[in-house]
Order: C-alpha cells, then sequence, then structure tokens
C-alpha cells in the first residue's frame, strides 16, 4: 500500500475511532438524570426565546409608547403575567429578556472561551517564557475580584448590550484559561506527543492533531459551566444599572422591580418570574455540564462507585 | 497441645458492588500458634490482603465477611464494637505498606504512635507515652530525635520502620506484615526484612507475613501458604513447599523468583503464561485448570479442596494425597 | 517556613498589586479617548470649564507625566474627588469601610462554620438522605443571583414577617448608644449577613464533602481504625484536618467573590458600606470614586490572598517544611 493510501487509511480510522467516542459518550449522556433534565430545561428556555415574535408582543416594551394598560395589575387582571409600574405587561418583558439573559450568556461565554483556551493552549503548550509571562498575566487577572473590575470598565465603555458582552468576556477568560493549561501541560506528557516529535513532527502539528482534539472535549465541558457564569453576571451588572437600557433582561426587570418598590406593592409577578428564569437557566447548564464533565473525563466516573 | 493463637475457619469475603458480588475470599482456613511464623504468597488479587483486612474487620463496610476467626479463644467476627476495638492493636497489629500515605501526612510520626499508646492506656502520663514511643523508634533503628517528624521528612525505609515500630506500640503477640518491603529498594527490603526476624525471634512474636515474593517467605517463616482465587492451594513447611512444590501453582510461582546464584534457574524456563482470573467469572472446577501445565481430564470439572500431600502439608491438586 | 518563601510571596502580591494600579490607570486614561467626556457625561461643559478640570485631573500633561502625577496622588492617597458628594474619594470610602468589613467578615466566617460542618455531614455517610439533600440546597443557592437571594429575604423576614428591618444600619429615631446601640445594629445586619452566608455557603460545603470523600479513601484512616479508635475519633482526628486544607485555598479564592457579592446585597438592604456606595456611584456615574473602589477592592483581595497563602503554607506541614 502506498504511503499515501495508508495515511488515508489511518485518517479514517482515526474519524471513525472518533465517531464511536461520540456515540458512546452520547448514551453514557443518556444515561444521566440530571443531565438529561438539564438539557430539557435548556430546549424549552431556548424555544421559549426563540418563539418571543409568535408569543409577545415587542411594542409594548417600546419606552415611548404609552399603553393603555392598567399599572401594577396582578396576572389576575392582566394574564398572564400582570403588568409593572408603567403599565408594561411581564411577559412580554419576560420572553424578550429570555433573549437578552441567553444572548449576553452566550456570547460573552464564546468570547470568554476563545481567548481562555488561545492562552491556555499557547501557554501550556509552548511553555518557557512565554507560557510565564501568559501565566502571570492571567495569574493577576484572576486575583482582581470581578464585579468592581467588570463595573469600572462598564461605566466607562457605556452601558449597552455589546458592552456587556465585552466586559463579561474579558473579565472572565482567567478561569478557563488555568483549566486549559493544566490539561495541555499533561497531554504534553503523554507519550504520543513524544513520538510524534521523535518522528519529527513540527510543533504546529503536534498541537493541532494531537493537542486540541483531545483538550476539545473539557473546554466542552468547561464552555457549558461558564455559560451560567456569564448569565449571572449579566443579570447582576443590569441589576446594577450597567446593562442595556433599551431592551429588557431579566436583570433589569428585577432592578425596576426594586427600585420601583415592587416589594412593598406585593407584586410577585414582577419580582418572581425573572429571577426563576435564571435560576432554571443556570441550574440547566450547570447540570448538563456535570454530566458532560462525567462523561467526557473517565477518571471522574471511575471516582463516583 | 495448646491451642492456637489464631484458628481461621472457613473464612470468606464478598465484596458488595451494584454490579453484584465479587467473591475475594472463599473458604480459607489455617492455624498459627505462638511464636509461629506464617507465610501468604500469592498473585495480586489472589486474597491474601482481604484476609489480612478481615482478621480485624478492617474491610469497607460493604464487604460480607462469614466464617470464624478464633483469637485467642475470641471470634473477632462476632465481637461487640467496644471490645473489636479493644482486641485492635493490643493483640494484633497490621504493619501495612510504607506508602507515603499509610501514615497520616498532617500529623507527627511520634504523636502517631503515641495515640495507638494512650488509646489503650489512656491513664498513662504524657511523657511517660512519649518515652516509649522514643524507645519504640529506637528499637527499630530510628533516632529518637525524629519523633516529632513528618512523614513526608522520612525516608521508604525509615517510615516502613516507623510502620513497624508502630504495630509493636501495644505489645501484641501476633502481627501481619502486608508487603513490607514491596515499594522498597532492594538494599533496604534486606535491611527491614532482617529487622523483621530480629523482633519476631527477640519478642517471640507470631507473624503472618504477605507478599508475593515467594523466595522472600521461604527464608522468613516457618510455613508456607499458597493463595490463588481467593482460596488457599499449597500448604506446609515453607523450605519444602519451596524445594519440592505440590501444587503446579506453587511451582510457578517458585520459579518466577530465581534464586541468584543457584544453578537450577540457570536454564530452565520459567514464568506462567495467563493472567489470575477474574473473581467475577471464575474458571469452573479447578480454578487453576486453564493455566496448568499438567491439567488432567477431571479437573475442569471438579473442585479440588485441600488434601493431604504428606506430614503436616496440603494441597488442593487431584494430583496430590490419594489417587497419585 | 523559610523567610524566603514568604518574601517570594509578599513580593509577588506586591507585583499583582502594581500591575493593578497600573491597570488603573490605564482604565481611566487611556481605554476611553475622552475622559473628561465620559467623567461628566450628560453635562454640557464650556471649553473654559473642560480645559480647567482637564488641568485638575492632570489630563493635559503627557501620558508619562500623567502616569508620575497619578503615582504621586496614589501614594498621599489622594484618590481623587468625588463628583457626587463634596468629599474625597478616600475619606468616604474610609467611612463606608468599616460597615462592609463586619457584614464580610462575619459572614465569611459563618459561611465556613456551617458550610463546612455541612460538608463533613453529608461528605462522611455519602449518598444518604443528608447528603443529597445538601446536594439540591447548594444547586439551589448557587443558582439564585445573591440579589435576588437577598429580596426573597427580605420579603419573607422582613416585609411578611416583620422579623428584621427592612433596610439601613440603624434606626434613625433611636437614641440608643453603646451596647444598646451595638445589638441595634446587629438586628439590622442580621438579614444582609444571612444572605451573603446563604449565598457561599453550599460552595463551602461542597468542597469540604468532596475533599472528605477524598480522603476517606486514603489508607492512613484504615491504619487509625487498626489502632483500634473510635470512628468520630478517626473522622475528628485524622479525616478532617486533611479534608480542611482545600477549605484555605477556597476561603481566598471566594473572598473576591464575597467582595462583589457584598455590593450587590448592600444595596438591597442599604446596608452603608463600600457595596452601597458603588451601588450610587454607579447611578451617578461617579467615576473618581468607582476607580477608587476598584483600587481598594482589588488590594484587599490581593493582601487578603497573600495572608490566607501564608496560612496554608503554615496549616499544611508538607509545605512547612520544605
Amino acid at each position: 500500500m502506498s504511503a499515501v493510501a495508508a495515511a488515508g487509511g489511518a485518517r479514517r480510522i482515526a474519524w471513525s475511532r472518533r465517531r464511536r467516542a461520540l456515540g458512546r459518550a452520547l448514551r453514557d449522556f443518556g444515561r444521566s438524570p440530571s443531565g438529561l433534565i438539564g438539557l430539557g430545561i435548556l430546549v424549552l428556555v431556548v424555544a421559549f426565546a426563540l418563539a418571543a415574535p409568535l408569543i409577545a408582543n415587542h411594542d409594548n416594551l417600546d419606552p415611548s409608547k404609552t399603553l393603555d394598560t392598567p399599572l401594577w395589575a396582578s396576572p389576575s387582571h392582566h394574564p398572564p403575567l400582570g403588568t409593572d409600574s408603567e403599565g408594561r405587561p411581564i411577559w412580554d418583558q419576560l420572553v424578550y429578556g429570555a433573549r437578552i439573559s441567553l444572548l449576553v450568556g452566550l456570547a460573552a461565554t464564546f468570547i470568554s472561551m476563545v481567548i481562555g483556551s488561545a492562552v491556555g493552549i499557547v501557554a501550556g503548550f509552548y511553555g518557557g517564557w512565554v507560557g510565564s509571562v501568559l501565566m502571570r498575566l492571567t495569574e493577576w487577572f484572576l486575583v482582581i475580584p470581578f464585579l468592581p473590575l467588570a463595573i469600572v470598565l462598564a461605566a466607562i465603555l457605556g452601558p449597552n448590550v455589546r458592552n456587556v458582552i465585552i466586559v463579561i468576556g474579558i473579565t472572565s477568560w482567567p478561569a478557563t484559561a488555568r483549566v486549559i493549561r493544566a490539561q495541555v501541560l499533561s497531554l504534553k506528557e503523554r507519550l504520543y506527543v513524544e513520538r510524534s516529535r521523535a518522528l519529527g513532527a513540527s510543533n504546529r502539528h503536534v498541537m493541532w492533531r494531537h493537542i486540541v482534539p483531545n483538550v476539545s472535549p473539557l473546554i466542552l465541558a468547561n464552555t457549558t459551566l461558564t455559560v451560567p457564569i456569564a448569565i449571572l453576571s449579566e443579570s447582576t451588572l443590569s441589576f446594577l444599572g450597567l446593562g442595556d437600557q433599551q431592551n429588557p433582561s431579566w436583570g433589569r426587570m428585577l432592578d425596576e422591580a426594586f427600585s420601583n418598590g415592587a416589594i412593598g406593592q406585593n407584586a410577585w409577578w414582577w419580582y418572581l418570574p425573572p429571577g426563576i428564569g435564571i435560576v432554571l437557566v443556570v441550574l440547566g447548564f450547570t447540570f448538563v455540564g456535570h454530566a458532560l464533565e462525567e462523561v467526557l473525563d473517565p477518571r471522574l466516573r471511575e471516582r463516583r462507585s | 497441645m495448646t491451642a492456637p493463637l489464631l484458628s481461621v475457619r472457613d473464612l470468606r469475603v464478598t465484596y458488595r458492588s451494584s454490579a453484584g458480588d465479587v467473591p475475594g475470599v472463599r473458604g480459607v482456613d489455617f492455624e498459627l500458634g505462638r511464636g509461629q511464623t506464617l507465610g501468604l504468597a500469592g498473585e495480586s488479587g489472589c486474597g491474601k490482603s482481604s484476609v489480612a483486612g478481615a482478621l480485624l474487620r478492617l474491610l469497607p463496610p460493604a464487604t460480607a465477611v462469614t466464617g470464624e476467626v478464633l483469637l485467642e479463644g475470641e471470634n473477632v467476627l462476632a465481637l461487640p464494637p467496644d471490645r473489636l476495638r479493644a482486641v485492635r492493636w493490643t493483640e494484633l497489629a497490621i504493619i501495612f505498606q510504607g506508602a507515603l500515605h499509610t501514615l497520616n501526612p498532617v500529623k507527627r510520626v511520634g504523636w502517631q504512635i503515641g495515640e495507638a499508646v494512650s488509646t489503650h492506656q489512656p491513664s498513662v502520663s504524657g511523657k511517660e507515652v512519649q518515652r516509649r514511643v522514643g524507645e519504640l523508634l529506637e528499637f527499630v533503628g530510628i533516632p529518637a530525635r525524629r519523633i516529632d517528624d513528618y512523614p513526608h521528612q522520612l525516608s521508604g525505609g525509615q517510615r516502613q520502620r516507623v510502620l513497624i515500630a508502630l504495630a509493636l506500640a501495644c505489645s501484641p503477640s501476633l502481627l501481619i506484615a502486608d508487603e513490607p518491603t514491596t515499594a522498597l529498594d532492594v538494599m533496604v527490603q534486606a535491611q527491614v526484612l532482617k529487622l523483621l526476624q530480629d523482633l519476631q525471634r527477640d519478642l517471640g512474636l507470631a507473624m503472618i507475613f504477605i507478599t508475593h515474593d515467594l523466595s522472600t517467605l521461604a527464608s522468613v517463616c516457618q510455613r508456607l501458604a499458597v493463595m490463588y482465587a481467593g482460596r488457599i492451594v499449597e500448604e506446609g513447611p515453607s523450605e519444602e513447599v519451596f524445594e519440592a512444590p505440590a501444587h503446579p501453582y506453587t511451582a510457578a510461582l517458585a520459579a518466577a523468583f530465581p534464586v541468584i546464584g543457584d544453578e537450577r534457574y540457570r536454564m530452565a524456563p520459567s514464568g506462567l503464561g495467563g493472567d489470575p482470573p477474574d473473581p467475577r467469572v471464575l474458571p469452573s472446577g479447578c480454578s487453576f485448570h486453564p493455566r496448568c501445565a499438567v491439567a488432567q481430564a477431571e479437573c475442569p470439572t471438579v473442585d479440588i479442596e485441600l488434601r493431604g500431600a504428606g506430614s503436616g502439608r496440603r494441597a488442593a491438586c487431584v494430583r496430590v494425597g490419594a489417587g497419585r | 517556613m523559610s523567610f524566603r518563601f514568604v518574601a517570594g510571596k509578599v513580593l509577588g502580591a506586591l507585583g499583582t498589586l502594581a500591575f493593578v494600579i497600573v491597570f488603573n490607570f490605564f482604565l481611566f486614561r487611556v481605554v476611553e479617548g475622552n475622559p473628561v467626556g465620559v467623567l461628566f457625561r450628560g453635562r454640557s461643559l464650556t471649553d473654559a470649564q473642560r480645559a480647567a478640570l482637564k488641568h485638575q485631573f492632570g489630563l493635559d500633561g503627557s501620558k508619562l507625566d500623567q502616569f508620575w502625577q497619578y503615582l504621586v496622588q496614589l501614594a498621599h492617597l489622594n484618590l481623587g474627588r468625588s463628583y457626587e458628594t463634596n468629599g474625597t474619594v478616600f475619606s468616604e470610602i474610609a467611612h463606608a469601610a468599616w460597615p462592609t468589613v463586619v457584614l464580610v467578615g462575619l459572614s465569611t466566617l459563618l459561611s465556613t462554620v456551617f458550610g463546612v460542618w455541612m460538608g463533613i455531614v453529608a461528605g462522611w455517610r455519602r449518598g444518604s438522605v443528608r447528603d443529597h439533600g445538601l446536594t439540591t440546597f447548594t444547586m439551589a443557592t448557587y443558582a439564585m443571583p445573591d440579589f435576588w437571594l437577598g429580596m426573597l429575604l427580605l420579603i419573607v423576614f422582613a416585609v411578611i414577617l416583620g422579623w428584621f428591618p427592612i433596610g439601613g444600619m440603624e434606626d434613625p429615631a433611636s437614641t440608643a448608644t453603646g451596647l444598646a446601640k451595638v445589638v441595634e445594629q446587629a438586628h439590622y445586619l442580621v438579614l444582609p449577613c444571612a444572605t451573603l452566608t446563604l449565598a457561599y455557603l453550599g460552595e463551602y460545603a461542597i468542597v469540604m464533602r468532596s475533599s472528605l470523600i477524598d480522603v476517606k479513601q486514603e489508607d492512613y484512616l484504615v491504619l487509625a481504625r487498626a489502632k483500634g479508635l473510635r470512628d468520630a475519633l478517626v473522622r475528628r482526628r485524622h479525616a478532617v484536618p486533611n479534608a480542611l486544607l482545600p477549605i484555605v485555598t477556597l476561603i481566598a479564592i471566594n473572598f473576591g467573590f464575597v467582595l462583589s457579592g457584598a455590593i450587590a446585597v448592600e444595596s438591597i438592604y442599604s446596608w452603608p458600606g463600600l457595596g452601597l456606595l458603588t451601588y450610587h456611584a454607579i447611578r451617578a456615574p461617579d467615576l473618581p470614586m468607582l476607580q477608587g473602589l476598584f483600587l481598594v477592592f482589588s488590594a484587599s483581595v490581593i493582601f487578603f490572598n497573600l495572608a490566607a497563602d501564608l496560612a496554608y503554607a503554615y496549616l499544611d506541614p508538607r509545605v512547612r517544611t520544605t
């Protein structure tokens, strides 16, 4: 068999091995009750958010429009979820708010993961002074408390969705970088990397062919667990008044509820649903993330028994 | 004849797991008199460490232990909790393998030895405990000033000696040494072995020595018992068992640890093919038959018990005893 | 613990602090091209006013000059002037520091103590009802934003049940002094402290639990049992001291988050500490105040981490004796 054909055969084997591993992973995931519950929650919430134009009325959220809806109406007076102090229906805010919360959570996580993974892989793989400098930088950012930094950045950049995404993204990458780097370091010790080197493979080849595929499952699990943190961060920033002022988000709903005295007015339909929404989404991603971790990291599975 | 110090009858250990029950020890009998030494040999997984753990009921809660363990006439397996705790260490002590985490890493070694003393003799003053601990350390060849060291500050050999000192703390009559030299360098192994032999002789201790290295046992112990798949397959005076094994497994095990300088090992093929059987799926009949070089027709079907193979010797092989 | 080790850690902390100081400078001066515009967003200024302000904030020199001036000001603890109040940033912060120290200190203590206890209970008997109960509780509190948890507690205990006041640190109408005053303030402290404690309790419990589970598999526990010790003694003398070590690290890691949580919690309860100060500064926006607060928060976390590092090194004999 020619060398080219042999190489093609080897790649085919590698891919079929990966497909089988994927199948095994999916089956293992299916065996985890919490993972499935989490997945179910997420599917519902995403469907909820995507269906916004169908199930909610965006016009009701326009601050320039005046509505003829009653103020502080309870759900029995104005289904399905009553109105706020300005007569805006809570339901519409909740549905569209889901979009913002999910959008910010996912986008910020994406940025954070890209930066964090890049730093982690490069620092772990190349080591030396590049690695040291990167890790120093990471350590510094890790020590700085997240919220004060996010507050200062958001205050300077101005409160809108794009800036919130940026702020959360660039303040949460260090944790990921550290985890990824540790994994890369341990992978580097593995024999097949040495063998690959001995065969004369270039650094880039080793990095892309060996390190990245093996680190990817960890990145995936880590990503899923970072999303809830981003969502909680967004809700906190919005609550403090640093979120987008045009569009509702769950955090902002809670801020308005609190500032306008919903507590005193007993307007539970205003301050309960957004909080419950946040809790559900966070739980959903956390359950799925933990299930993924157990499925993808065999060591964790052993420890369970 | 005086009653033996330790009498083990039909000891069975079953590990319970969500995947079903796994038999670790499948009916072990032996006796040990005062001051006698018994070696327990076998590959990993044969059940020898389970036997050691079972004697003091130290196995995890999800383990079923049945049978009788008569220690000074009391059945350890039936003792109420406080009597069990009183018996532990004062009558029977275990010298564990001296890995780094066998000792508590955040407590000083002197304190850990002293804890054994003060647990069983609470009225002894702190100063007196210190003095005794110092004595014990010197006894095993460690300078008393190391009493305040932490385990990680000692070498492997020193840690093993600390474990020996600890085992002697309450003057037990029976010591179990569970792979005491396995993790050590060869030179240190020899030192520790010599220490154990001297102690046993000087203090008149009964000892059960557990290891996978048959050749060590042959020189250190009076009697030898070989375990395979949870049972004793051969037992007898160690020299005899080593020189002229009755069970094919013993022969293979002996051959696997050649004695350097002994002519017989020069060109003889040694080593045993295959792996020890998975305790969850044991072979039918005699559990050794798949790897046995001299298996007979009935071996896959007939499960053989230990039978007499000469004076003071037993072996679980169809070729032994009547019908040879 | 060698002098070299301690010196190394201290130098590391100082290095991080230096980074934060430089970073702080860049945040304000460099990130936004028009700092005066950002500072006074929404207020119209004449050119003369703008020039005067630029001079006041030292923005009319070269970047290097500005940086030097910034460092000099810092050394004199001059963090600028708050735009909102008439005081200096430093005095406002100094005034608001004590209530936050009390709140954060007490809640950290309580979360640690209760969290560790719950973790031991859950981890010693794994898979039991207590264990599952703990996991559920932790999941629930982790998923709730701390300000929402605060709102819920406020509603239940202050509004509905009326057991505790709705906000503030003391009764504006009371004339109590001395011990009676302290008791009164403690009454106001209960809800904010409970919120902050509950928010982080679960994490300590989970870490202690998994640490204990790890330790339970260790051989030295078998040895302890073999020596004839009672189960409770094995747990107390051998398992727990080893399992506690990661908690020290966790306290350090958590400190930054607890401080952040204090911002939200103080806002909900109008607890007059640094968090409430931050909340008002955001609303204004009062950038010099926010910057000063950022520095103070960061410096606290850095030094707290240093203390925890050294404490850990002292507690773990394996680190102490190298």
